[in-house]
């Protein structure tokens, strides 16, 4: 009897398992794992998108992203946002660092910096295309100020607009990592602080000695966070630029030359170039952070 | 007595400092939203005449919200993202809580495998995706709906998966051996004691999928793209820019409404924001 009793629940369990798993790996499988095989063998392929035939070409794909003029660009809009998410990471240790200590109106700065981050990216990029319009805030502010020989075309002048881009990047995206950093430095005891004081260490030198060492597991995530970013910027340089004026990114391009263009081969190829680069950062941030996040 | 007034010196000329930095960065972010705040409630001859920071002459000029809530179908796209943000929520709630379940109570053949699968896919950026799934979807007539943007944001992703994961470990098992000998079935464990149980991380995961959901523009653009059939948020706004070209103060006033809501759920539910984004990090 006891011996029926188990296989019973044995077969529940199996039937359990089966029933509880079916959708997710359907779609695991339709939405991740379909996708990538084909496009891994389209990439090779001249494919327009339609049900009609296809050649295979070879690697003229990736070939053509690496030399055509055409694709250069998004390597150099890619580098901006890189250096933007740098500049982004430093700031935002900045701020965790002053607000993870008791400041007179704390919550309301946190508020300030974070709140951008959940705002809808059309939204954001409409605020900045009035923000750094000819006689928008931005030159109100500029003019205010006296400096008004530096009033230039900001969006649509070629050698600012990557720069624009960059800052609005790190507007809207500070307030995530700041979120990370200032979460890991509250977990820090002030008793450290207090004791650094008491034995006269700065502020640099409380820094190096207390905070570093706590943050140092997140700067791999948040790394390899911003190599990621970095590709797949999309919705403000599209609706800020349309990918004009040497403004593409790796996604605005890929969804110009596969929806617009038909050139589907094409765009799977950059398709599997993004996800070589997404591996890549996981990859090596695995190599180099995997033992601190284990004596951590 | 003079290393103390040069210490007392160099600490209030830190915290000035400091003060200094989070007033620049406030100021930062409020500069360029005030300008906008200002023009949506401008007339359109008073934008091109004044100065964009200087205040409209009245608050109570509610003309471009209305013109824009009007001509711009934008109950409709509330409505149409809420339903959405509703579904897309309770689907992954289930799912993602039953494969949580499943891993974190069995132990079965193919289990390592399934869990590495979920994170390789994890790496797959989402937005590549879609040059094979569109196809997909227009050929089976699911393009202009909003199940397909449903069926997109429904699956198990891994930050919710580790969420729920952590939480399932723990909930004691005990509970479920005592269930089990009172005669309570596996589904039944997991419907009525452990899915209540996972409040907290449920409300985690589905405040980060809100506001993915309410935010995507990359998505919404390329599945809902006709706004006359299903508009949505993200895609009304965009639409703004061709409709309204030159009168940025209705521009103005479309980009007031869309923020409204994040505003007002960010100013109620902070401590749950916060939550949510410092716990999905955690994995990453």
């Amino acid at each position: 009897m006891n011996n029926g009793y188990t296989r019973r629940k044995e077969t529940s369990k199996r039937l359990t398992i089966c029933v509880f798993l079916f959708i997710p790996l359907f779609l695991l499988v339709y939405i991740a794992g379909y996708p990538v095989l084909m496009m891994l063998l389209y990439s090779f392929t001249n494919w327009k998108g339609t049900l009609s035939a296809f050649q295979f070409v070879g690697i003229d794909n990736f070939v053509r992203i690496f030399t055509s003029k055409e694709y250069s660009v998004v390597f150099t809009t890619a580098i901006f946002y890189f250096c933007a998410g740098i500049i982004q990471q430093l700031l935002s240790l900045l701020f965790a660092e002053i607000l993870s200590r008791p400041v007179l109106g704390g919550r309301v700065f946190r508020g300030f910096i974070f709140f951008p981050f959940i705002m809808n990216g059309v939204a954001v990029a409409l605020i900045f295309r009035m923000f750094f319009t000819p006689a928008g805030s931005f030159d109100a502010l500029l003019q205010a100020t006296g400096h008004m020989p530096w009033i230039r075309l900001w969006i649509t002048n070629r050698d600012t607009v990557n720069f624009v881009l960059a800052f609005i990047f790190i507007w809207k995206n500070l307030g995530y990592s700041f979120l990370i950093y200032l979460g890991v430095l509250q977990s820090v005891s002030h008793e450290y602080y207090e004791a650094a004081t008491i034995d006269g260490a700065n502020v640099w030198m409380q820094f190096k000695a207390i905070t570093f060492p706590s943050i140092k597991p997140m700067i791999g995530l948040m790394g390899t966070l911003t190599i990621i970013n970095s590709i797949g910027v999309y919705d403000i340089p599209y609706v800020l630029t349309k990918g004009n004026n040497g403004t593409h990114t790796f996604v605005t391009l890929l969804t110009v030359t596969a929806f617009k263009n038909n050139r589907f081969g094409q765009a799977c190829a950059m398709a599997i170039l993004i996800l070589a680069m997404a591996m890549i950062a996981m990859l090596l941030k695995s190599l180099f952070f995997k033992e601190e996040c284990d004596v951590y | 007595m003079f290393t103390n007034l040069w210490n007392n010196g160099k600490r209030s000329l830190v915290s000035l400092m400091k003060y200094l930095l989070l007033i620049t960065a406030a100021f930062m972010v409020l500069y360029p939203l005030l300008g906008v705040l200002f023009a949506s409630f401008k007339t359109k001859v008073e934008f091109f005449t004044t100065s964009s920071m200087s205040p409209p002459v009245s608050f109570l000029n509610f003309a471009n919200i209305i013109t824009v809530v009007r001509e711009g179908n934008i109950l409709q796209a509330f409505f149409n993202t809420g339903m959405m943000i509703v579904l897309a929520c309770v689907i992954s709630t289930f799912l993602c809580t039953m494969v949580a379940y499943v891993f974190s109570r069995f132990s079965f053949r193919g289990k390592a495998t399934i869990d590495r699968f979920y994170t390789i896919a994890s790496f797959v950026p989402s937005v590549i995706v879609h040059l094979i799934i569109y196809r997909d979807f227009a050929s089976l007539q699911l393009t202009n709906k909003l199940i397909s943007i449903v069926i997109l944001y429904s699956g198990v992703d891994i930050i919710s998966l580790y969420l729920y994961k952590q939480y399932f470990d723990q909930v004691s098992c005990s509970l479920d051996e005592s269930a089990m000998l009172e005669g309570c079935s596996y589904p039944r464990i997991y419907f009525s004691i452990l899915l209540p149980a996972m409040k907290p991380a449920i409300t985690t995961a589905c405040i980060l999928k809100t506001i993915a959901i309410y935010n995507d523009f990359y998505t919404s653009s390329l599945y809902l793209g006709n706004i006359r059939k299903q508009p949505v948020m993200s895609t009304v706004l965009y639409n703004f820019i061709g409709v309204y070209s030159s009168e940025w103060n209705n521009i103005a006033a479309g980009v007031l409404i869309i923020s409204l809501p994040m505003f007002l759920g960010f100013i109620l539910m902070q401590k749950y924001i916060y939550k949510g984004f410092s716990d999905g990090a955690v994995k990453g």
